[in-house]
């Protein structure tokens, strides 16, 4: 009797803490259900929509949408962060293909974009016949259609470009290039070190910048007439070699695995001074105006990307249009999604210039834009160059260059920066790799 | 003297001696605590630098200040994050210890067999979990709910495991005596054994609260909705486009250890309260 | 109801709510993942999943991870004893050897409790290879061509290896010291009265007594090391030039970067399958050594 009398007591606790713990969920639940954006069940209630990006909302994007929910009372839209990373975007893939509402969202990437219309996840925009895409953002506009159709509206000029200490260029009377292959970087790099100041630093795994740009013209896939990859080739080993050569014979950039594995902050290290030369996107505007909290004395000027030969004729920039909005084709309001981003992309994004970001619509005020991104901080800036730089016609490229090949053949320069593979194997394995990819694609 | 003061004296160099060693040893594994505080009081451009400034030479509070203040609900995602880890704490060691009394004290058939398929499900790497987990959440509506982290976080096998661990190794006398006494299973596991096992209760409570406080992949994944983000999740704000913002993620990460620091030393009393005392009142 | 199975039923009873729960949120997907492997799903691709028998195993065992995966994973179990040793006598230390024996635990179990970035951040600062403290130290030692850390591929594996050993520690102290609180400090004094050195109690009273908590420490902490992965992907995400990718980064990169469902089902599943080795071998070796 007494052993039963336990039992009870025991099945008693086991049903009660699972109930409990429903009573307190439950509440969790509710909230979900209240905030999402499906409750619009009495035609008062303004529509609800989400768009998810991966810039910080503080810098830029919250502003945008408080403008927006401001002049519309009728369609609120709610910012949501995602981080460009791999976890991000699968939590974007996730959120994509749930139940769950994602109205609107922005591409960072053509692979993951190209995936996303491939999975049904993006809105083919031709049933918009108000706006033209290509006549508002230029021929660029174009790298961005799968199938001659547009699955996301790209909004901004991304670019990558060297930034330069013009204050060090100058002592060493080193004017601003305007267009130089990657013996003038070596070059410029190795006199401008010293032995706190590193001539160069760039971002990770920058050097495919010239290589990738070497090969665009051929084809965005960057392989050969006969559909092979076009890696192997002079210019790719001459590239590694330069770098190499940068790394360990001059020491002026910083050794490529040192850097990926201690991960120094680069946007800082040009600020403070400690390299004359930063090879990177307009990122990095957010830190170079950021001049409080990051103060500086010299002034910041741009050059183009290197080309791999000065005189190379067939090379383009990496850049292009890119943040790429998409509507999600299971919301419930893709009208108002498609005003929402129109609004966005001729003048709404303004907010975002002052984080670097050059809005790509012609109809957007191009003068404002760029008043916002040099505001109080003009004096900092040698202007002319970043302009020519930013706001020239420098022949702009995206590479399609899938994220599997890119992801592998990360690897490859690293063996090639730590003496395990010479340029010219290194060049093949960047081809080998390519090819395999390639390969399981077709299949 | 006679050798009972030398005994002492000799202890005592042994224990002063021991203290200063450990002290050094722990240090070496104190630093990145050390550094997180630290770099929570710095200004951005002191963080990288050479070598590393271990007290900031200029601190401010406005990392910590504008963690709290600006922008996103942080204090909401801490109340998220406190109530999922609380429950969890107090419900996962509960049917953790439940489960451990079956496996270690009641013979069945197919006993052992079924631990080691708990064992095995221990082993199966969780990032290949993600994406079934999410389509069979998203299809029991618990996807973008704080269900979604409580409810698998309940079972663990880890905690069965651990405490099974322990009861195995009470001596069976004392389950006997009760057993003669007429007390059945139920009533050894709960007037028993529960008190018996404060101190693995404990460690297992604390483990696995500091589990559920930094789980990110979990809500990463499983919660889309700002309202319930857990700390986290909020931490992801100081993820830039380029690099991490360390001075305000860190300072977000000293906020989120608080209740980590009082976990531990609430729950160290009853670890180290330990079984002689427990035993008396069993 | 006999006796026998009576208990078998309470047996049950006590079991079935774990039991119940590990079927629905571990099983269920564990299974899903296994039928997985035997297909070329992509997660997110709008297509579904195309049974391709073994194919995936071909194509992993010809993977360049595949080698290095299965290398760098019996690197792994080497920190899982010296830390559990380490770990063992900390926890005797801290348990009456020393003053400050509180803020000592606390101190130890630190990095429990610290953010996982931050952690990452100063061990890539500690093995910097130019400015960092070790080769600081190292150099002024005589070492005139210190190691290169993680930036090498010859010597990451090393540098993660010392840091899994350092960071298991804290938490091999803390299960041990609560094990520690079940031996009786009669048992202790009796055989210090009997002349017994520290070495002989280690040895022969207080290891024994702990042996299950060990084999719990082995068992998990083997399992942990070969499943864990955010370290060592937050240092060198598995680099440089794949030097220091493991299983479960392998696995990660397939199923996080490529989205390749089957191929990563099928890396986890080998890795299962390695990890379901050791623990047998040691669950079968326990009976020589684990006294209860």
């Amino acid at each position: 009797m007494r052993n039963r009398r336990w039992m009870i007591a025991g099945l008693a606790l086991l049903v009660a803490v699972p109930l409990a713990l429903a009573g307190c969920g439950a509440k969790g639940g509710n909230q979900t259900g209240g905030t999402s954006p499906e409750a619009s069940t009495a035609s008062s209630d303004p529509i609800k929509l989400t768009l998810w990006g991966a810039v910080p909302s503080e810098n830029g994007p919250q502003e945008v949408v408080d403008n927006w929910n401001k002049q519309n009372p009728d369609i609120q839209v709610e910012y949501v962060r995602f981080v460009n990373d791999d976890a991000g975007n699968l939590k974007l893939d996730t959120a994509l293909i749930s139940s769950q509402p994602v109205d609107m969202y922005v591409n960072y990437d053509f692979s993951l974009y190209e995936k996303r219309i491939k999975a049904g996840n993006a809105l083919d925009l031709s049933k918009f016949s108000d706006y033209n895409v290509d006549d508002k953002m230029g021929e660029g506009a174009a790298l961005w259609k799968v199938d001659d159709k547009y699955y996301g509206l790209p909004t901004q000029k991304g670019l990558s470009f060297v930034w330069l200490n013009k204050d060090m260029l100058d002592a060493k009377g080193l004017p601003i290039p305007t267009e130089w292959g990657l013996d003038e970087f070596r070059d410029y790099a190795a006199q401008l070190k010293s032995d706190k100041v590193w001539g160069l630093a760039q971002s990770d795994y920058y050097f495919n910048v010239p290589i990738n740009g070497s090969l665009q013209k051929q084809s965005l896939q960057l392989t050969k007439a006969d559909g092979t990859s076009a890696f192997d080739n002079p210019l790719t080993v001459k590239t590694l070699q330069v770098y190499f050569d940068m790394m360990f014979t001059d020491k002026s950039l910083m050794p490529h695995t040192e850097q990926i594995t201690s991960k120094p902050a680069l946007d800082q290290m040009f600020v403070k001074g400690e390299t004359a030369m930063l090879f990177s996107t307009n990122q990095i505007f957010r830190t170079t105006n950021n001049v409080q909290e990051f103060p500086r004395t010299f002034k910041v000027a741009a050059a183009p990307a290197p080309k791999v030969n000065k005189d190379q004729s067939d090379y383009i920039n990496a850049g292009g249009l890119g943040d790429v909005i998409s509507i999600n084709p299971s919301t419930k309001h893709q009208e108002a999604a498609w005003k929402f981003i129109q609004w966005y992309a001729d003048g709404g994004m303004l907010p975002m210039a002052a984080g670097g970001r050059v809005p790509s619509s012609k109809d957007f005020p191009v003068d404002e834009a760029v008043a916002l991104m040099f505001k109080g901080v003009e004096d900092t800036y040698d202007l002319d160059s970043i302009k020519r730089v930013m706001f020239g016609d420098l022949p702009l490229g995206l590479s399609r260059l899938d994220r599997k090949t890119g992801t592998e053949q990360q690897a490859v320069y690293d063996k090639a920066f730590t003496q395990k593979l010479t340029p010219e194997e290194a060049a093949k394995e960047l081809a080998r790799i390519h090819n395999d990819n390639l390969k399981a694609l077709s299949k | 003297m006679d050798t009972r003061n030398i005994r002492i004296i000799r202890e005592r160099v042994i224990k002063s001696f021991n203290t200063i060693i450990m002290t050094l040893a722990s240090l070496l594994l104190l630093s990145p605590m050390i550094w997180m505080i630290s770099t929570s009081f710095k200004k951005p451009k002191d963080v990288f630098t050479y070598p590393i400034q271990w007290i900031p030479h200029d601190p401010v509070w406005t990392n910590h200040f504008k963690v709290w203040m600006t922008g996103d609900e942080f204090a909401l995602f801490y109340f998220n994050s406190l109530k999922i880890s609380i429950i969890l704490m107090i419900g996962a060691p509960l049917l953790a210890a439940f489960a451990a009394y079956g496996f270690s004290r009641i013979p069945f058939k197919g006993r052992d067999g079924i631990f080691l398929l708990y064992l095995c499900l221990m082993m199966i790497p969780p990032q290949v979990l993600f994406v079934p987990k999410f389509i069979m959440f998203d299809w029991m509506k618990i996807y973008n709910t704080h269900w979604a982290l409580i409810l698998p976080g309940l079972f663990t096998v880890f905690g069965v495991f651990m405490i099974r661990q322990f009861f195995m190794s009470i001596p069976h006398e004392i389950s006997e005596a009760a057993f003669i006494d007429g007390a059945g299973h139920f009533r050894i596991f709960f007037q028993l054994f529960l008190p018996l096992s404060k101190p693995v209760l404990a460690t297992f409570a604390i483990i696995d609260f500091t589990w559920t406080w930094n789980d990110y992949e979990n809500a990463l994944i499983f919660l889309l909705d700002k309202k319930l983000f857990t700390v986290p999740l909020g931490m992801q704000n100081f993820m830039l486009e380029a690099g991490v913002d360390y001075n305000m993620m860190m300072a977000a990460a000293t906020a989120g250890v608080v209740p980590l620091l009082i976990v531990f030393f609430l729950g160290q009393k009853y670890i180290i309260q330990g079984f002689s005392s427990s035993a008396v009142k069993g | 109801m006999s006796w026998m199975k009576r208990q078998r039923l309470i047996g049950y009873v006590f079991i079935a709510p774990n039991l119940i729960g590990m079927m629905v949120f571990m099983l269920v997907p564990a299974l899903f993942s296994f039928y997985l492997m035997f297909t070329d799903w992509v997660f997110a691709s709008g297509q579904s999943p195309h049974f391709v028998g073994l194919d995936n195993f071909r194509m992993m065992v010809r993977d360049d991870l595949f080698v290095v995966s299965v290398k760098n994973t019996l690197l792994v179990l080497i920190p899982v004893p010296i830390s559990i040793m380490l770990g063992f006598l900390i926890a005797v230390m801290l348990n009456n050897r020393t003053y400050l024996q509180k803020t000592l635990r606390a101190f130890f179990f630190a990095p429990y409790f610290t953010s996982g970035i931050a952690i990452a951040f100063v061990w890539m600062v500690l093995f910097q290879p130019t400015n960092g403290p070790i080769n600081a130290f190292l150099r002024s030692i005589g070492v005139s061509d210190p190691p290169l850390w993680f930036a090498s591929p010859d010597t990451a594996m090393y540098a993660v290896l010392i840091m899994m050993t350092a960071g298991g520690i804290g938490y091999n102290m803390i299960i041990y010291l609560a094990a520690l609180q079940e031996m009786s400090s009669e048992q202790l004094e009796a055989a210090k009265m009997d002349g017994a050195t520290f070495g002989q109690l280690l040895r022969l009273i207080i290891f024994p007594l702990v042996s299950p908590t060990t084999f719990f420490l082995m068992i998990t902490g083997f399992i942990g090391s070969i499943k864990g992965f955010g370290m060592i992907y937050a240092i060198t995400q598995g680099g440089p030039g794949n030097s220091t990718t493991v299983f479960s980064i392998f696995a990660y990169k397939k199923a996080f970067n490529f989205y390749e469902m089957g191929y990563a089902s099928a890396v986890s599943w080998t890795m299962f399958l390695i990890i379901l080795c050791i623990t047998v071998i040691q669950w079968v070796g326990q009976k020589k050594w684990v006294h209860y």
